[in-house]
């Protein structure tokens, strides 16, 4: 066989590959954006429609109405704008929070000998095993005692420590070497000073691809803002959605399915924004 | 007293002594080269020196100042890194600057120091890029530009060139030592090749499991060693080492067997001290038998066996050599060099057959 013709049949060998992948990303696009496509046509029917069970694949374009009557203040109605602007503040929060804390605590760990060190690492180990939803009621009853109750802070707080996210930084530091950190200290930088001009640069695409997981991560809490917070005012997004539904006849089924369209719009541009970095982030290191 | 004093240095870690004693005395401007086999010491002293190790005991004095006890940073010393140690996300410039930065010197006096030490190492035009940008030469000069740009009392040198291409190696060894002579500070540089010692050094240190074998200039030391471990480490390719003895009447003899009332040494020859034919005089004959040929260029290395059975390499220029055949080679008696078989020091630059 000549050169040619090898070329040529790892060619068509590569298209075929090609068409099958692509069924494949296809089929599972679908699989993926069907619901979702679903919940959209059905937030533009009426709510009559949707009880009867009466859905079809097509959405109603004059129903797109909804979506400026959702997001307008009026008063009285639903205030998808607030609980969109505290998710949004809550998840920020949360992710630049457990960020910072689990940053400082990779820092101690990675650069530190201190007494207790291993035993301080796997106290963070342990607590991999132990989400909130686990630890709910006591961690309830400190919020409490710190009178956080049906506060932003009570909200946030309790979720601010990661330890997924301080073995991911203790990983990186690990991997700085040795050489560069006694350079650090001949050129005079202190603890702070390596940690802000060195450790910190060096770690920008794996806390970009932690804040977009991050990020996602306290969009969707929805058991402890549930607990903590009673107030209608500190409700977020996802406590919105499920306190519109009421009993079956008298639930507003396409208000509650544009909430659900809107309530995923802002971590869907946040993963877009950042996707860049996040790749970034999880494949490539800069040493 | 200036310049850098190490007294009776010791560095244990747990039970493992890894320093055994080191004194030291380096003359303000002076280029002490630090050589031994991997796992002697050399690079514990560095960082010591450094201040990112502490002494278990002894002190460590820079222009008569006592630092033994001092940060790293308030030691106003450089140091150049093995594997260069540039910060990956600082731009050459930054790199240089930072440890200027840290220190709060004015802006326009870091650039100034930045741009000069740039152009003496001819890296002006790359100040803008990142290390990952860089050959690994270009690097290596970034990293000595860091240290030059800090203007300090002393310069510490970690086998800086060893992640280098021979090539490289060669041309960056002369820079380096011409930089050094240049800028005048003191230095201390570590090494386990022997021929960057016998360059760069104005004296060299031969340190041997800890305790520091031997102290010279580089010629001395290749001259007259003090033990077989320098013997061994100085000189490319190694001096031969050959059971003997000396007999009655003070001749070196490599035959085996009885010493008689002879006295039994290690005989010492460098494979370039050796020359074909037989003695004239006093030299020490070889039966030698080569099997291999290294063509080493101008000279040829020959590696082969002595009559006794012992292992034995000459030095010599080409000529074509009947490989496996038995020729005769000498060595004249002055240029032997004689160990106690026991503690491996030195007797002496030859027996009393050199008279």
């Amino acid at each position: 066989m000549t050169g040619a013709d090898l070329r040529a049949r790892l060619r068509g060998n590569l298209v075929a590959g090609n068409l099958v992948a692509h069924a494949v990303l296809l089929m599972g696009t679908a699989l993926f954006l069907l619901p979702i496509w679903l919940v959209f046509v059905g937030s533009t029917l009426d709510s009559g429609a949707i009880n009867r069970g009466d859905i079809g694949l097509l959405p109603r374009l004059e129903g797109l109405a909804i979506y400026p009557r959702l997001l307008s203040p009026a008063p009285g109605g639903v205030p998808v704008w607030r609980m969109l602007a505290l998710s949004f503040a809550m998840a920020l929060a949360i992710a630049a929070g457990k960020i910072a804390v689990s940053l400082l605590s990779a820092y101690a760990v990675a650069f530190f000998r201190f007494p207790g060190r291993m035993l301080c690492f796997w106290l963070l180990f342990i607590t991999l095993m132990l989400p909130v939803e686990v630890r709910i009621i006591p961690t309830f009853a400190v919020v409490a005692d710190f009178g956080m109750v049906n506060t932003f802070a009570g909200l946030v707080l309790p979720l601010t420590a990661s330890a997924t996210a301080t073995l991911l930084f203790r990983q990186a530091f690990v991997l700085v070497p040795d050489e560069l950190v006694e350079a650090a200290r001949m050129d005079g930088a202190g603890p702070w000073r390596f940690l802000r001009d060195v450790l910190i640069p060096l770690s920008r695409t794996n806390m970009a691809a932690l804040f977009v997981i991050l990020f996602v991560y306290g969009w969707n809490q929805y058991l402890w803002p549930l607990v903590v917070a009673t107030d209608p005012r500190l409700d977020t997004i996802t406590v919105g959605i499920v306190r519109m539904i009421g009993p079956e006849s008298r639930t507003a089924w396409n208000e509650v399915m544009a909430t659900a369209i809107l309530a995923m719009l802002p971590p869907t541009l946040v993963v877009l924004a950042m996707l860049r970095w996040f790749v970034k982030g999880l494949t490539e290191s800069e040493r | 007293m200036a310049g850098l004093v190490l007294d009776q240095v010791r560095k244990s870690f747990g039970r493992t002594e890894v320093l055994r004693g080191i004194d030291l005395d380096v003359a303000p401007g002076e280029m002490v080269v630090v050589v031994g086999a991997s796992g002697c010491g050399k690079s514990t002293l560095l960082r010591l020196v450094a201040g990112l190790e502490q002494p278990s005991s002894g002190r460590i004095m820079l222009d008569g100042e006592d630092i033994t006890a001092r940060d790293p940073a308030a030691r106003d010393i450089a140091m150049v890194f093995q594997h260069y140690a540039l910060y990956p996300h600082m731009s050459v410039f930054d790199n240089m600057a930072y440890g200027l930065k840290v220190r709060r010197l004015p802006r326009a006096e870091i650039a100034a120091r930045v741009e000069e030490a740039a152009q003496m190492l001819h890296i002006s035009p790359l100040l803008g890029r990142k290390p990952r940008e860089l050959s690994g030469g270009q690097r290596q000069r970034v990293a000595i530009g860091r240290a030059v740009v800090r203007k300090p009392r002393l310069f510490l040198f970690d086998e800086p060139l060893s992640s280098l291409d021979a090539r490289l190696r060669t041309s960056m060894r002369a820079e380096i030592k011409r930089l050094q002579r240049r800028l005048g500070v003191t230095s201390l540089y570590v090494t386990h090749d022997q021929h960057e010692a016998m360059s760069l050094g104005d004296r060299i240190l031969v340190l041997n499991e800890g305790r520091p074998a031997q102290l010279g200039p580089p010629m001395e030391i290749y001259a007259r060693p003090a033990d077989t471990a320098v013997a061994e480490l100085i000189g490319d390719p190694p001096m031969n080492l050959l059971p003997g003895w000396l007999d009655a009447n003070g001749r070196v003899r490599l035959e085996t067997g009885d010493a008689g009332n002879g006295r039994s040494v290690l005989v010492g020859i460098r494979p370039e001290d050796v020359a074909g034919g037989r003695p004239d005089g006093d030299g020490l004959a070889l039966g030698f038998t080569p099997d291999t040929v290294e063509p080493m260029g101008a000279e040829v290395l020959l590696v082969g066996r002595l009559e006794t059975g012992a292992a034995f390499s000459v030095r010599t220029l080409p000529a074509s050599f009947a490989l496996g055949s038995r020729l005769d080679f000498h060595c004249p008696a002055q240029r032997l060099h004689l160990f106690d078989p026991g503690s491996g020091q030195r007797i002496g630059p030859a027996g009393p057959a050199a008279r």
